[in-house]
């Protein structure tokens, strides 16, 4: 028996006429052996994702291996019929995905869902099938297996679907678990403890791993040897190791380089600048009332006295998780949410009492920036009637406006030609700049930026942060900067404030918030952070320039 | 005690859609031109003054409106339709004798639609871009464009003329007097046209929707989960891909059960079929607007109560629902 | 290849409904100069079978002409189909963008009305009205309206729903533009093609309606429409079948032609969608 359970050599996958090109994955070569984990980094487009399907024999309908070999355990996997492809899947190679949220079947019950595979590869005892799904339960850690084995998936969170799905995959010990992204769609924290989760569960069962992810974090995290990919092709690779500190092909030096350490930019120091934005014990609750006779509410404490300020100038970074209160607080400073309680004063006056006239102009002054760089544009609006729409709201002269919108588009690096383009000409990184000149158009002197780089692929966001840096400092703009990257907020924040559950836990300069944070959550969101130890260790820090 | 209060809270719901059709009933009453005594009653003119009396006084139209709204809610609540002038009858004895023949004519033909349109919608599904696929989708197109009416009439032309084969009028053999075995063979031959002819048009419209349910849940997450747990095809298909997008079904097809009502009203005028809605036929022809309004009124009833069933079914075999509501 | 070959013939299917709809509709609009004069009028022999010289579909029990009763009656249901359909798809879009785009309890109360309307029978709602407001053009097209804009109204929402939490939504009211700006010039473009798809399908079912009406006897006295001939030719089914078969028919092609057309346009307007079917 040999150490090579996975042996790629050569494939290729054809994907459909009309296609931007013709391989998804173009000749690629690797090989999975026994007990250790091989991460596939690539983003968005690399054929990734298709090479992993494509030896799980799942290819959707029109896309199809036009070439070379899949041998899996010295098995040739293209001779294979449908049924014995079957009996493998499961079995001896498992896959978990990367939506959780969509991955069980809404209508079975998580204990049902792991008992049929155990039944479909031929266990027939009911008692012992029980037994064995309540012991995989436990083991991926998940709480009161017993009573989970009758829970429907939408009682669960998404890591514990996640966990439901590593239980089920592991469940008749196959030789090779495949994971596409599967961390991708969760908090920091929550992926920290999946992927421990997966770590030991590999080192203890002694499996292989083909762990697919666009995150550099990640790979420093769990990979034993690490494979890139791009355009359909392997670019380099070897040990993780070497990989991550000594890349070689200059695709993965630019990917490397693209994850930011955790330290602030010393050059950005604390500002003396005036308040230009105070907010004041905020508070939010939203309410969602059910049932006929009897008022079933369900309460959501998105803000809690939330209290911050920005001074001009200054970029404030708002971290946090998924439900921790952070969109809503900058959704309540443009006025697209209405508050319960609080204040937010812009330049001294209160804006929530505002309206009409006054509110417009204030709308004016604080602009906003988008996460999705494919919903946050008209798609029926030429981007020159996008960048001319509000500004004509605003009062200024079809000329005027116009001959602005151009000038934007030269600041944001794009083409003046774009004018008189449609959105969907351009590429996510293009929209968003496009995104970014709107929100400049009313000339304003704060912006909100929501998420503004995690619809991109790494190496397009370096671009745009650096573009959001450079009109920030030509400008003079104060920021309030969303996201719920750490590394993001480190490269272009001078203070941070970090959320939980509507709270606002912890305020600070960038540089004291990172280096010597004083709340406990700041510090496990930190910890969580993946590869925090490879790109923040002493000596070898990569960061980006 | 969730499910309950689901329960609960639809029939609330139910008794007041079926309140908001009595007081529209009696909006459309008022807002016919000249005496609401007179369209009650029928043709006016050909009502002898002391009927009209009787009904001005049953109905409490000499009242001021809110109190007549109130008085027509109560005699509605309480089942007093009044009387058909026309027929010298109460309306409800007509209702309750005519609904029978309406409540096996609709059920079979829901019964024949969601059997067949679900079965052939599931087929086109499973071989989508392909021929059966075609054939089904075809077929259903050109169900879905065929009047109703018109169909029956050329089934009666085929079947019971060109070929006779099968009746084409009534619920059973004039004079015949079967019984027994023979009696209910001799109601279902005369129930295959008009039952079939119904179901054909609410076939088109199952097939389209349970072939657009299946294929959107196929290309579903827990569908690619399940083949990668070695799932077998056939298992997938019952247990994930059908369970699923036959779910939604349910209630589409409750909301279709409207129309089965209405589509009775041609069905039974085409083939002489004794239910109700022949006698909404014979009210609008004789101008009997009592007794139109009660049919109406019965008829919402029976949809609200389909409704409310089909909630029930799907409160049942959703176990989201509890939480959701 | 297969692929691109169904969306051909898709789209062939489409054009053919359209090529239809558009030579019907000359039809009817020559109808006074193919059949001049009224066509309740008795122009020939009683009861004369289809084929006959002179009458290629046959003449009815009073020596009418089926043929100049089919040409004359495509005005009116086209008349009425596209009238209603109008009326129904505006009440429904303003309905719908009302409900969806303000949402709380305005949508709340939207939605209880539609749901109302939309549990009542359609079918016998449409009876009442008519018999009760008197059949006439106007009351038939009313009636449809009422009856037809609850899906409207319903689809209509769900789209405002969906493209209001759009960031592209959100960034036009971050700019100060005012929600009737914004609903007719951000959101309404982008619910259109659905929109347009809906209207068309409803024509064909609001046709089906119209000629049910006309069938029970509740169609416009006043003009011939093809419900009405099959009502009438309804008694004499042994005898001359013809008089019911040749108007069923101009009913069916019609409304098929109407529903081909709409569905070659929703795939023409959705791609992806329609590319969804074949994955």
């Amino acid at each position: 028996m040999t150490d090579t359970l996975l042996d790629i050599r050569d494939l290729r996958i054809a994907l459909p006429a009309g296609a931007d090109r013709p391989y998804a994955v173009d000749g690629v070569s690797l090989t999975l052996r026994r007990d250790e984990i091989l991460c596939i980094v690539g983003e968005s487009g690399s054929g990734k994702s298709l090479l992993a399907n494509a030896v799980m024999g799942l290819l959707p309908g029109a896309v199809r291996i036009a070439g070379g070999s899949l041998h899996f355990d010295g098995t040739d996997l293209a001779r294979l019929d449908p049924e014995a492809y079957r009996k493998l899947r499961g079995r001896r190679i498992a896959m978990i995905f990367q939506e959780p949220m969509t991955a069980l079947n809404p209508i079975m019950t998580v204990g049902e869902q792991i008992d049929e595979l155990l039944v479909a590869h031929g266990m027939t005892d009911k008692a012992s099938r029980r037994r064995r799904v309540i012991d995989l339960l436990a083991a991926t850690e998940l709480p009161e297996p017993e009573l989970l084995y009758h829970a429907y998936p939408f009682r669960l969170s998404g890591g514990q679907r996640q966990r439901v799905m590593i239980a089920a995959a592991l469940a008749l010990e196959p030789d090779i678990l495949i994971a596409d992204e599967p961390t991708t769609a969760l908090d920091v924290t929550t992926q920290k403890q999946i992927l421990t989760l997966i770590r030991d569960l590999q080192a203890r069962r002694r499996i292989a791993v083909l762990f697919i992810t666009h995150d550099f974090g990640v790979v420093a995290e769990i990979a034993h040897r690490v494979a890139v990919m791009q355009w359909g092709k392997v670019v380099e690779e070897g040990a993780a190791a070497d990989v991550l500190v000594r890349p070689h092909h200059p695709y993965t030096q630019r990917l490397v380089a693209a994850v930011h350490g955790l330290s602030a930019r010393p050059e950005l120091a604390a500002h003396a600048a005036e308040p230009l934005l105070e907010v004041v014990g905020l508070s939010k609750t939203f309410r969602t009332s059910q049932g006929l006779f009897v008022r079933r509410r369900r309460e959501v404490h998105a803000l809690r006295q939330v209290s911050l300020t920005i001074h001009r100038g200054e970029t404030v970074g708002l971290v946090g998780e998924s439900g921790s209160g952070k969109t809503t607080l900058g959704h309540a400073i443009v006025r697209l949410v209405d508050t319960d309680a609080g204040e937010i004063r812009f330049r001294g006056a209160d804006i929530l009492a505002q309206g009409g006239a006054r509110l417009r102009a204030t709308r004016a002054r604080i602009q906003m920036v988008f996460q999705d760089p494919f919903a946050s544009l008209n798609p029926r609006h030429s981007v020159g009637r996008i960048l001319t729409e509000t500004p004509r709201i605003h009062g200024v002269g079809k000329a005027e406006a116009e001959t602005r919108a151009r000038r934007l588009l030269e600041l944001v690096g794009l083409d003046a030609s774009a004018f008189g383009r449609y959105p969907h000409e351009f590429s996510g990184g293009q929209r968003q700049r496009i995104g970014i000149a709107r929100a400049l158009a009313l000339e304003p002197e704060l912006i909100v930026a929501d998420e503004p780089v995690s619809a991109l692929d790494v190496s397009v966001q370096g671009q745009v942060l650096d573009l959001l840096a450079d009109i920030r400092k030509r400008l003079g703009l104060a920021m309030l900067f969303i996201t719920h990257d750490l590394r993001v907020a480190a490269q272009v924040c001078d203070t941070i404030a970090v959320m939980r559950r509507g709270e606002l836990v912890e305020i600070g300069p960038a540089a004291e918030v990172f280096g010597k944070p004083r709340h406990d959550y700041t510090r496990r969101l930190l910890a969580s952070v993946p590869g925090a130890g490879w790109t923040d260790r002493p000596g070898t820090r990569l960061t980006a320039g | 005690m969730k499910q309950l209060e689901f329960i609960a809270g639809r029939l609330v719901k139910a008794v007041i859609v079926l309140l908001g059709i009595v007081i529209l009933a009696f909006l459309l009453i008022r807002a016919t031109p000249g005496d609401p005594a007179a369209v009650l009653a029928g043709e006016a003119g050909a009502v002898d003054a002391e009927f009209m009396q009787r009904v001005r006084a049953e109905f409490g139209l000499d009242r001021p409106m809110a109190e007549q709204l109130a008085i027509y809610v109560k005699q509605i609540a309480t089942l007093q339709f009044g009387e058909s002038y026309r027929q010298q009858r109460p309306v409800l004895d007509l209702i309750t004798e005519r609904l029978p023949a309406t409540l096996l004519l609709t059920l079979s033909a829901f019964g024949i639609a969601l059997l067949v349109g679900v079965s052939l919608g599931v087929t086109a599904a499973r071989h989508v871009g392909r021929w059966p696929d075609m054939a089904i989708t075809v077929a259903a197109l050109v169900f879905f464009a065929v009047p109703l009416f018109w169909i029956g009439l050329m089934a009666i032309l085929l079947f019971s003329v060109k070929l006779p084969w099968l009746p084409a009028f009534g619920m059973e053999t004039v004079g015949a007097d079967y019984d027994g075995i023979d009696a209910l063979l001799d109601t279902i031959r005369h129930l295959i046209l008009p039952a079939t002819t119904l179901g054909l048009f609410y076939i088109a419209i199952y097939v389209r929707m349970t072939r657009a349910s299946v294929i959107e849940v196929m290309d579903l997450d827990f569908v690619r989960t399940a083949r990668a747990k070695g799932i077998p095809e056939g298992r997938i298909w019952r247990r994930h891909i059908l369970r699923n997008a036959l779910l939604p079904i349910v209630t589409l097809a409750s909301i279709q059960a409207g129309n089965l009502v209405g589509g009775a009203v041609l069905t039974e005028t085409v083939f002489a079929w004794p239910g109700i809605g022949r006698l909404a036929f014979d009210a609008l022809l004789q101008r009997d607007y009592n007794l139109l309004l009660a049919v109406f009124i019965v008829t919402s009833a029976l949809v609200i109560l389909f409704n409310l069933i089909a909630d029930l079914v799907y409160a049942l075999v959703d176990p989201r629902i509890e939480v959701g509501a | 290849m297969t692929e691109i070959a169904t969306r051909l013939v898709r789209n062939a299917v489409g054009v053919a409904g359209l090529v239809f709809l558009l030579l019907l509709v000359v039809l009817a609009l020559a109808a006074p100069l193919l059949y001049p004069g009224d066509p309740w009028r008795m122009v020939g022999s009683p009861q004369l079978p289809p084929l006959s010289p002179g009458f290629p579909l046959g003449t009815d029990a009073l020596g009418r002409d089926v043929a100049a009763g089919v040409v004359h009656g495509a005005r009116i249901s086209l008349l009425i189909g596209l009238v209603s359909s109008l009326c129904a798809v505006v009440i429904g879009t303003c309905l719908g963008a009302v409900a969806g785009y303000f949402g709380r309890w305005i949508d709340d109360l939207i939605m209880r009305f539609t749901e109302f309307f939309q549990t009542i029978p359609s079918f016998m709602l449409a009876i009442v009205l008519v018999a009760i407001f008197s059949p006439s053009i106007g009351s038939i097209v009313f009636a449809i309206a009422i009856v037809s804009w609850p899906p409207v109204a319903r689809l209509v929402r769900a789209e405002f729903l969906s493209l209001r939490s759009r960031d592209f939504v959100k960034a036009a009211v971050v700019g100060g533009q005012s929600p009737l700006r914004i609903i007719f010039r951000q959101i309404l473009p982008n619910a259109f093609s659905p929109i347009i798809v809906t209207g068309s399908l409803m024509v064909a079912s609001a046709i089906l309606l119209e000629s049910a009406l006309s069938f029970l006897g509740l169609g416009d006295r006043e003009f011939v429409t093809w419900g009405f001939m099959i009502g009438a030719g309804r008694t004499m089914i042994r005898q001359a079948w013809w008089l019911s078969a040749f108007p069923g028919i101009a009913i069916f092609l019609t409304v098929l032609a109407l529903n081909m057309f709409g569905q070659g346009l929703n795939d023409a307007l959705n791609p992806r969608l329609a590319r969804k079917g074949r994955a």
